[in-house]
């Protein structure tokens, strides 16, 4: 059981985590921002359901959101309707899309009145005015609290390992199977570095976003 | 905006079809943790190991292909019963129970159809070699604390042999080990085909059987949803294998021939 073999092994499970990470990001940033204008929607019942999903969803535990995605079609129809790997995905997406959406609320309600009627008076459609001028502000804004949920996402990946989706730390609890407790100490340092990573590369965005005075 | 929300959508629908599941007929999904000797992934990950064999041979006889998924062993019957898996392969005792919601006993075999046993297995108790010499008999668990598998056999062991509160329960047999080897735990009940494995190996040297108390022996068996009709065929086929032998030649293989033993009734 040599430290490369483990390394090598772990590196498989790393793949997984990555996979995990970047698709459920691509997918839940822009969902987040449809289900923060449903959520300040100025038709009413919109709003409310949303508020409604919202609540249920940042209500529940995600582990329990994974198995009920995989585990209930399979109860009611004697086969599951998605994989593993998709069920694990559209759970964290539907939960990741809440919060960015609670987050992209307060960054847009904080944005000033006038900003819009100053993009009125310019002759700017209503759509220019939001990409043009709001959502810019919004990103430099909401930049530290979206760095805080990407950095959770990075260790709510293995959570996947429920339903055995072979993850960085279930390729090292497969070790314990042999005697070997130090593959999942060793996990710890993958994500460190993963995580390292992400602070630099935030810290980076954040001085480049710096032109706006806002 | 509207191009937007319209584009968004229009993504989660095309990642919803790409990953959608379908499932063949003419496989055998079955359910497994890692177990040393039993199933377990050799150098190239490919799936070895006496049970994994053993289900291979009786798909051959089947004609369907076997697979093997690997399982959190807490979710089996969530596994079986929404068609995840089509079987559980993978040292299942059948003649044991587990706890209902309401904390009371279940036999298994109320909850799954399991196939004919195969293999005979026992509990045992795991403990510390330096404090080996502490346990001659049951009555010296007394008092003790202690760590088992929730709801495995070894767990309505212990419930008997020391104080409830003394006992600590964890996902997998797998688990309980580090329990008694930081010494949270005094002792440990686990499968002895397990233990056998485990103890004296990588970070268990310092972990020993404790030959010196027996428990009552358990049998394996494979285990379906219930009403499956692919219970009636796998026993068929495992009929067929000890009649020629096949079975007792995979059990010299890997060292089970003592312990091999089909046997219609798992009570």
């Amino acid at each position: 059981m040599g430290f490369w073999e483990v390394t090598l092994s772990l590196l498989e499970g790393l793949e997984q985590t990555c996979l995990i990470f970047a698709l459920t990001l691509v997918l839940a940033l822009p969902l987040g921002l449809v289900i923060s204008f449903a959520s300040m929607s100025k038709f009413k019942p919109l709003a409310y359901i949303t508020k409604v999903f919202v609540w249920i969803i940042r209500g529940v535990p995600l582990m329990l959101q994974v198995i009920i995605v995989f585990y209930v079609p399979g109860f009611l129809l004697g086969t599951p309707l998605f994989s593993r790997f998709a069920s694990v995905i559209a759970a964290f997406v539907i939960n990741y899309a809440c919060y960015f959406s609670e987050i992209y609320r307060g960054g847009i309600e904080s944005i000033s009145k006038g900003q819009y009627e100053a993009g009125q008076v310019l002759g700017m459609t209503k759509s220019q005015i939001f990409f043009k001028i709001v959502l810019k502000q919004v990103v430099k804004r909401i930049l530290p609290p979206i760095s805080n949920e990407v950095i959770t996402l990075v260790k709510d990946t293995a959570l996947a390992r429920v339903i055995m989706i072979v993850e960085i730390i279930q390729a090292a609890q497969n070790y314990a199977a042999y005697g070997f407790m130090w593959p999942l100490f060793y996990t710890a340092v993958f994500y460190l570095i993963f995580v390292g990573i992400l602070t630099l590369l935030f810290g980076y965005f954040e001085k480049k976003l710096d032109y706006f005075k806002a | 905006m509207k191009k937007f929300i319209a584009l968004v959508l229009a993504l989660l629908l095309c990642s919803v079809s790409l990953f959608a599941c379908n499932k063949k007929d003419d496989t055998l999904v079955c359910g497994v943790t890692i177990i040393p000797g039993l199933n377990e992934k050799d150098a190239d990950g490919n799936w070895t190991g006496f049970e994994t064999e053993f289900a291979q041979e009786v798909g051959k006889i089947l004609g369907m292909t076997v697979e093997f998924q690997e399982i959190d062993w807490g979710q089996k019957y969530n596994e079986l019963n929404s068609g995840a898996i089509d079987c559980v392969w993978n040292g299942f005792t059948a003649n044991s129970t587990d706890k209902d919601a309401s904390g009371n006993d279940v036999k298994r075999s109320d909850l799954v159809d399991f196939s004919y046993g195969y293999m005979l297995n026992q509990q045992c108790v795991v403990v510390k070699k330096d404090n080996l010499a502490d346990y001659t008999s049951e009555a010296s668990l007394a008092g003790k604390t202690a760590c088992v598998e929730g709801g495995s056999a070894g767990a309505a062991y212990v419930s008997g042999v020391t104080d409830e509160d003394n006992v600590k329960s964890t996902t997998s047999q797998i688990n309980a080990f580090p329990e008694v080897k930081s010494g949270a735990v005094d002792f440990i009940v686990v499968d002895i085909i397990l233990a056998q494995n485990m103890c004296g190996k990588g970070d268990y040297t310092d972990l020993a059987i404790v030959e010196a108390i027996e428990l009552d022996s358990e049998i394996y068996a494979v285990g379906f949803k219930k009403g499956s009709e692919l219970t009636a065929k796998v026993n068929e086929a495992i009929k067929e294998l000890e009649a020629n032998g096949k079975l007792m030649e995979l059990a010299e293989k890997y060292g089970f021939e003592n312990v091999l033993k089909v046997s219609e009734t798992i009570e």
